[in-house]
């Protein structure tokens, strides 16, 4: 396991030295929150996000789209390392495989963490929380953050060309954050976009984060939706693990 | 002892590497030779098990890099011939990465970068972010981190390339003393003075074949095509060409760059010099410049790999 602590070392070195990026990143999202959110919860009906606001519906997703976008970036991380020739570099090391794979996906979701932690103190104002729902939230957060590390690894890997690799990334964005319930309820959404939205893992990350991060003397775990993203990040990090030792074989030659 | 048999990689439909077969023993220099493209990286990704290769077997100490490549590989390191550094972090943190992923012990860590550093004189530069250096500089930090490793076997791929006089001197000292130490060294060079003062043994690759091996001495004692003369003319150097090409003690002529100076592969050279001086008199032409030599690495080179200069 050193070699995953090495690499894992790495990613949060860098991840410091970007600190302007995640204050951009959460003025971001607290500025979508406080105007966009709060002015369209006025036209939201009451009663249509369950028993919250639409506010407090829109704060808690925008922790899943924040971990989202911090975690899926490590592939383009990946994607850099391949290009300039430091993969090979890290694979020449006494480091196996899986340990340089999983060392990437705890640093991925490290980085997401630590992008996300900021904007619980807004979460914190809009909807009653305690310390144990926050840590139950980062859990399950941490968790979804895993698998999307493996997406953006596999996506990385499956194209060597930067311009179709930021295409890539953009369309897998785009799909999994709007078609899930990440920022809007599945009742405001057509037929046909629900079934995607049930098909969807961002959607079950963002219905169990709102279920264990507001307190509510009567919750219950979600077990369905946590299991699903548990299945998500396992599948997802499988599949870049075995893309990752595969992909690289086919390196450039002299 | 490192073991390369029949080793083959073919990507899609070229052929990098073919049929490569080698031994390179304990504890020697072993210079790595061929122009571009003849598959000297891919030779050494395939012993770093970067690159599967499609068949044939490498073998570091009896360990075969295809069942066992972590094994393989933590008795190896190679410093790229592009440097492999994260831009982002400063040169000293780059090398306590190496340092760390090689297992290292902590307190030798510290004291061997700062040790290489100062070698280097790039000390001063340690908190310098990686991206920021020059060519230069990002190749003495990527053989540093040889240097801080000593792996029992130590790959350079090109390592003196950007290299100003004094760095290339401190960087070659420090490679013999990796030798000394008991490393086994292989030398991936396109420098001929290089490979002849480091190289115990070496390959010369062609297209990615083994186009002949040995020490640098044997190498060029086995020339085929005896001394050289190089030689500056004045005037038309095909009707040079034209008559030098007569004289039957003439094995080869290479026309070299300035396009008036040629390089004749001769039996005798200093019996022959006059005729050759003689000949090109008599059909008009001047001799600016004669110099006559020994046979030299480069020539082995040219020979072996069919290259014009």
């Amino acid at each position: 396991m050193d070699g995953v602590r090495v690499v894992l070392e790495r990613d949060v070195r860098t991840f410091f030295m970007n600190f302007y990026a995640i204050g951009f990143r959460n003025i971001v999202v607290v500025l979508d929150t406080v105007i966009f959110a709060f002015i369209l919860s006025a036209a939201v009906r009451p009663g249509a996000v369950g028993n919250m606001t639409y506010l407090q519906f829109f704060a808690l997703g925008s922790l899943v789209v924040s971990i989202f976008w911090a975690s899926y970036n490590i592939g383009r991380d990946v994607y850099w390392d391949r290009e300039s020739g430091f993969l090979n570099y890290l694979m020449s090391l006494p480091i196996s495989r899986t340990e340089i794979i999983v060392g990437r996906s705890f640093g991925g979701s490290f980085r997401a963490i630590m992008t996300a932690l900021p904007l619980y103190v807004l979460a914190a104002i809009l909807v009653p929380t305690t310390a144990l729902n926050i840590l139950e939230s980062l859990a399950v957060l941490f968790v979804f953050a895993l698998g999307l590390c493996g997406l953006g690894i596999t996506a990385a890997l499956s194209v060597r060309d930067e311009t179709r690799a930021r295409l890539l990334n953009t369309f897998i964005s785009l799909v999994l954050i709007r078609s899930s319930t990440a920022l809007y309820p599945i009742v405001a959404m057509p037929v046909w976009l629900q079934v995607g939205t049930r098909l969807n893992p961002v959607t079950y990350a963002s219905d169990s984060i709102r279920s264990v991060t507001v307190y509510s003397p009567q919750a219950v775990i979600p077990g369905f939706d946590i299991s699903i993203v548990l299945i998500f990040a396992g599948v997802a990090s499988v599949l870049g693990s075995w893309l990752f030792s595969r992909m690289i074989e086919g390196g450039p030659a002299e | 002892m490192i073991e390369f048999d029949k080793l083959t990689k073919v990507f899609r439909n070229v052929v990098a590497v073919s049929e490569l077969s080698l031994n390179v023993d304990d504890a020697e220099v072993f210079g790595l030779l061929g122009p571009n493209g003849a598959g000297k990286t891919t030779t050494l990704m395939m012993l770093c098990s970067i690159l599967k290769p499609s068949s044939g077997t490498i073998r570091v100490d009896h360990i075969d890099v295809r069942t066992e490549p972590d094994k393989v590989r933590s008795r190896l390191g190679i410093a790229f011939q592009e440097p492999a550094l994260d831009s982002r972090l400063t040169v000293e943190r780059n090398l306590e990465f190496h340092a760390d992923a090689c297992r290292l012990p902590r307190d030798q860590k510290k004291q061997r970068i700062k040790e290489v550093l100062t070698y280097l004189e790039m000390w001063d530069s340690r908190t310098q972010k990686a991206g920021k250096l020059s060519g230069g500089m990002k190749k003495k930090v990527e053989d540093a981190k040889l240097f801080i490793q000593e792996p029992p076997v130590a790959i350079f791929d090109e390592p003196t390339a950007y290299l100003d006089v004094t760095s290339r001197l401190k960087v070659w000292k420090r490679i013999e003393s990796l030798k000394e130490q008991g490393s086994t060294v292989i030398l991936a060079t396109n420098m001929m003075d290089e490979a002849e003062r480091l190289s115990d043994r070496l390959a010369i690759l062609s297209k990615g074949k083994l186009a002949v091996e040995g020490t640098p001495a044997t190498l060029k004692d086995a020339l085929p095509r005896g001394d050289v003369i190089e030689i500056l003319i004045g005037g038309d150097v095909q009707t040079a060409l034209d008559h030098l090409n007569k004289i039957p003690e003439v094995k080869e002529i290479i026309p070299l760059k300035p396009p008036n100076k040629l390089r004749i592969y001769i039996s005798y050279a200093e019996t022959n010099l006059p005729v050759i001086i003689e000949t090109l008199v008599r059909h008009g032409l001047r001799v600016d410049n004669v110099v006559v030599k020994e046979p030299s690495l480069d020539d082995v080179f040219l020979h072996y790999t069919g290259e014009t200069l």
